[in-house]
């Protein structure tokens, strides 16, 4: 999750404690996903201990986090619901709240995260007039972009990139010029969020590339959807809520490089990925050993954690190797126990990792910028189906030419660094 | 702008009666051949098979012999109303307009680029969780 939902849900975590509204009951926490461990962590902190993760994902059923059984929604019909709260913290609040409300569930249902304004799921007049209100917003700030960029891209494809996460961003670069060929587009202008997402895109050569907010950028797709703005075009799998590509997935295998070829650009299957080829080089190379050096990665916005234990054990055995050790860390975030913090950018890491050799990483949107830099590199993976669905991580982010790991509970290092 | 935002209101009290009833509903926009095409298709696989939940299937122009149950002709006033009220927001997972897009990327992709069959697609578009 990142800082400001982070933020977000605290704050709504804070002003449930204060009213008393989580005293006295059995707390249950909707969706297995990262966020829902991260508060499934702030819970367990402050002494409250949920007593299971809903999940509609059969695969994940009987597993448990940190102690806290994942089972099915439909479970709640067999306990008195008036002495429940469910907590969500998962982009679908709106689908859930649904199924719990229809499945007879009359008991508290809590919003800790707002992470989806598209989703509303009433058609009263105060929610009509409320997205109409937002969508005339959008329709607003649009304008003001088009006349902005008509002035200096006229005639360019507005790409707007509706997720913030380095990976899809990557994938999403490499076929885009396939599809600006295909279209016949002048050019491109493309829209992220978050700064990190245009150092992804500027990989890929001088595009011209803006920041947005969430919020901006919601309100803006939503226009161009509204207005049916056809100098627009919304790359993603499976955002907004129009965007069908996710539910190929039930029915076959589609790793996420061929969900952006074929159903995001509608390219042949044999389309080849373009590279990124503007790097640059960390400045302090010299500090670390060339040839004898790893790069650890064990921090991802949005994928489970590995448990430290793990990590541990990863860093003394390198450690003992002979290794020197790093942990590539951002902002507040720590250097594994032992290892030495550094904080290159996203245009260096490759750079530094090429430098020291080896790479460990939590298969994150950083092993997509790393994808071509020459040196040992490794992608673990949690246990952990993908969505919904029931395919692995691996099946579906697996690198071509990277030493891919699942880490399962129990998994000792030693035995897969082989 | 009161007359417009009255046929609005019946339009969305309409979709949420439908809501209430069926579990899946698709809208499809006829007026493009290839997605007529498909509406037949679709409409001809969901009466051969034996499905569980209550399906309803609306378009914008004139329908398929296929014997479906529950279908429904919208004119092209309701039509649009309807478009514009679901490109405006999210207000249920049950309804799915299936059109000839440019603006982002469909389940008709993987057909045209052969990942998916289309008995493939529409088994997912009628994929019920377990």
């Amino acid at each position: 999750m990142d800082k400001l939902h982070y933020k977000e849900m605290m704050h709504h975590l804070n002003e449930l404690l204060m009213s008393g509204g989580i005293e006295n009951k059995n707390i249950y926490l909707f969706g297995h996903c990262n966020a829902t461990e991260e508060l499934a962590d702030a819970l367990l902190e402050r002494g409250y201990v949920p007593t299971a993760i809903l999940d509609n994902n059969v695969e994940k059923h009987g597993k448990n986090y940190r102690g806290i059984e994942i089972i099915a929604p439909q479970r709640l019909s067999e306990v008195k619901t008036e002495e429940c709260l469910v907590c969500i913290v998962a982009r679908a609040y709106a689908a859930m709240t649904d199924q719990l409300r229809r499945s007879g569930y009359k008991g508290l249902i809590r919003k800790l995260v707002d992470y989806n304004s598209y989703a509303d799921y009433s058609l009263s007049e105060v929610t009509l007039l409320r997205m109409e209100k937002r969508v005339m917003r959008g329709v607003k700030k649009l304008e003001t972009l088009n006349c902005r960029l008509e002035e200096k891209y006229a005639g360019y494809l507005k790409i707007l990139c509706p997720f913030s996460a380095l990976g899809d961003i990557y994938i999403m670069m490499s076929y885009l010029p396939c599809y600006l060929k295909k279209t016949g587009a002048a050019g491109c202008f493309i829209g992220v969020i978050g700064n990190a997402c245009a150092e992804v895109v500027r990989l890929f050569g001088s595009y011209p590339v803006e920041v947005f907010s969430q919020q901006d950028m919601d309100e803006i797709i939503q226009a161009a959807l509204y207005t049916n703005d056809r100098q627009t075009f919304i790359p993603h799998q499976d955002r907004p809520y129009v965007v069908d590509l996710y539910k190929a997935l039930y029915v076959k295998k589609i790793p996420l490089e061929r969900i952006y070829c074929c159903g995001v650009f509608g390219l042949p299957a044999d389309t080849k990925a373009c590279e990124p080829n503007v790097f640059l080089e960390y400045t302090d190379l010299s500090k670390i050993r060339k040839g004898g050096a790893v790069i650890f990665s064990p921090y991802a916005k949005s994928v489970a954690a590995l448990p430290d234990e793990m990590w541990r054990q990863i860093a003394r055995h390198y450690t003992e190797k002979g290794y020197q050790c790093f942990t590539n860390v951002a902002k507040e975030e720590k250097a594994l126990e032992g290892t030495i913090p550094i904080s290159p950018t996203i245009a260096q890491i490759k750079s530094v990792v090429e430098w020291a050799g080896t790479f460990v990483g939590i298969r994150s949107g950083l092993c997509d910028v790393l994808r071509t830099a020459k040196a040992d590199k490794m992608a673990l993976y949690p246990d952990y189906n993908y969505c919904d669905t029931s395919w692995k991580a691996i099946e579906m982010y697996r690198i071509e030419g990277w030493k891919n790991i699942v880490i399962k509970d129990g998994t000792e290092w030693l035995k897969q660094d082989k | 702008m009161i007359n417009n935002m009255e046929t609005k209101n019946l339009t969305a009290h309409k979709i949420e009666q439908a809501i209430e009833t069926y579990e899946k509903i698709f809208l499809f926009n006829c007026r493009d051949k290839q997605i007529a095409k498909l509406a037949e298709d679709f409409c001809r696989n969901i009466s051969c098979k034996n499905l569980t939940r209550k399906i309803l299937v609306m378009s914008n122009a004139g329908f398929p012999d296929e014997k479906i149950t529950d279908y429904k002709q919208l004119s092209e006033e309701e039509y649009n109303h309807l478009y514009k009220l679901y490109s405006m927001y999210e207000f249920s997972d049950r309804v799915q307009i299936i059109t000839e897009e440019s603006q982002y990327g469909s389940l008709q992709n993987y057909v045209k680029t052969g990942l998916l069959t289309e008995e493939e697609m529409f088994e997912a578009l009628l994929y019920e969780r377990k």
